[in-house]
């Protein structure tokens, strides 16, 4: 497997870079950014595959990046990770279009196996795009690629 | 902000903070059994003894998440105007699960017919009523007993029916108030084998 491009999104860094060096003992590298801004700011940058993001932050909460990220169009899927949320959370962020939703503290091989999941989700929708793409119909292609659960209402 | 709405807010505050606390000592906990795994130092037998505590560790981070996560929506919901029953009677066992498990006594919540129950009146006169039953059930059945508690409504009113096994466990709902607040009825059946907290529903 290609070696997946992952960030790590969560205001309290002592469990953030824990988890980051918990996740690279399993031969998953990845980047940690300590706010929604600083999420942000790489997302502006850099494309990863595969965002773990919490939804609790000052500032720009992990709903919102998520929000933006499915605005953004660009073929990443997120998953959840947060002590915080309530059903209603999960509901909303599931429909925004989240692709798994944990509570912590979560099981690191969980974690891993969502990861790797979410990872195979993005390379079989972007197979299918491109299948799209070569018949000609771009506009099937773009929507399998941001749609995962809130389609036409991204961004809203 | 009433007396009971802080309460809540604090309390809701205070478990959010415990969450993140939890996170970051499992997650940790879980770094060290990594690093001590990776060691080709340490021999296997005392790899192996290390693996036995952390396990353990691990399990109480569990325990503890579950305790915090229930308090949390505990307090966060104690200002709303209506109580969802089954969330807070799993609340309420989770408060109460160590004391049970010391005496032997387990609870089985049975939704049943009262899928979606919600009492129409605050948490708190609610969770003190089924709490205080709960508890007697605890104090007052022999070990081994199981308590099943079942969810139901009939003509606006719900009611959570505590039924004890084995049957015929009677005696534990002496001392259990009849009329625990206003609205809400404990009535006792069957010569005090089984308790009903009965109250308004929607």
């Amino acid at each position: 497997m290609k070696k997946i491009k992952l960030l790590l999104v969560d205001d309290e860094e002592n469990f953030v870079r824990t988890l980051a060096e918990r996740l690279q003992i399993r031969e998953l590298g990845s980047q940690v950014a300590l706010s929604g801004e600083e999420a942000l700011d790489f997302l502006a940058k850099d494309t990863p595959d595969v965002i773990v993001l919490d939804l609790r932050m000052p500032g720009i909460d992990g709903m919102e990046v998520l929000r933006r990220v499915k605005r953004s169009k660009k073929p990443i899927q997120v998953i959840i990770l947060t002590g915080h949320g309530t059903d209603k959370d999960k509901e909303e962020a599931m429909r925004i279009g989240a692709f798994e939703y944990h509570k912590k503290p979560v099981d690191i091989d969980s974690l891993v196996f969502s990861i790797k999941n979410a990872y195979r989700k993005k390379m079989e929708d972007m197979m299918v795009a491109a299948t799209f793409a070569q018949a000609g119909d771009f506009e099937s292609a773009e929507q399998i690629l941001i749609d995962d659960g809130m389609k036409d209402k991204a961004g809203e | 902000m009433g007396g009971e709405t802080v309460t809540g807010r604090l309390t809701a505050m205070a478990m959010h903070d415990m969450l993140n606390v939890l996170a970051v000592l499992k997650e940790n906990a879980g770094l060290l059994e990594d690093l001590i795994g990776l060691e080709p130092a340490i021999p296997a037998a005392q790899k192996a003894r290390f693996g036995g505590l952390f396990r353990i560790m691990q399990e109480q981070f569990g325990v503890g998440s579950d305790l915090a996560e229930a308090l949390k929506r505990f307090g966060s919901e104690a200002a709303q105007p209506h109580a969802d029953v089954a969330p807070l009677l799993r609340t309420l066992l989770a408060v109460l699960r160590r004391k049970a498990r010391g005496r032997k006594v387990s609870f089985v919540v049975d939704e049943g017919g009262g899928r979606g129950l919600r009492a129409a009146l605050p948490p708190a006169p609610l969770a003190a009523a089924l709490f205080a039953a709960l508890e007697r059930a605890v104090d007052g059945l022999a070990a081994g007993s199981v308590v099943r508690l079942l969810l139901a409504a009939r003509d606006g009113r719900g009611m959570v029916r505590f039924i004890a096994e084995p049957g015929g466990a009677s005696g534990w709902t002496d001392g259990l108030q009849t009329g625990p607040a206003e609205d809400i009825a404990c009535e006792i059946k069957d010569g005090g084998a089984e308790c009903r907290v009965c109250f308004p529903c929607l």
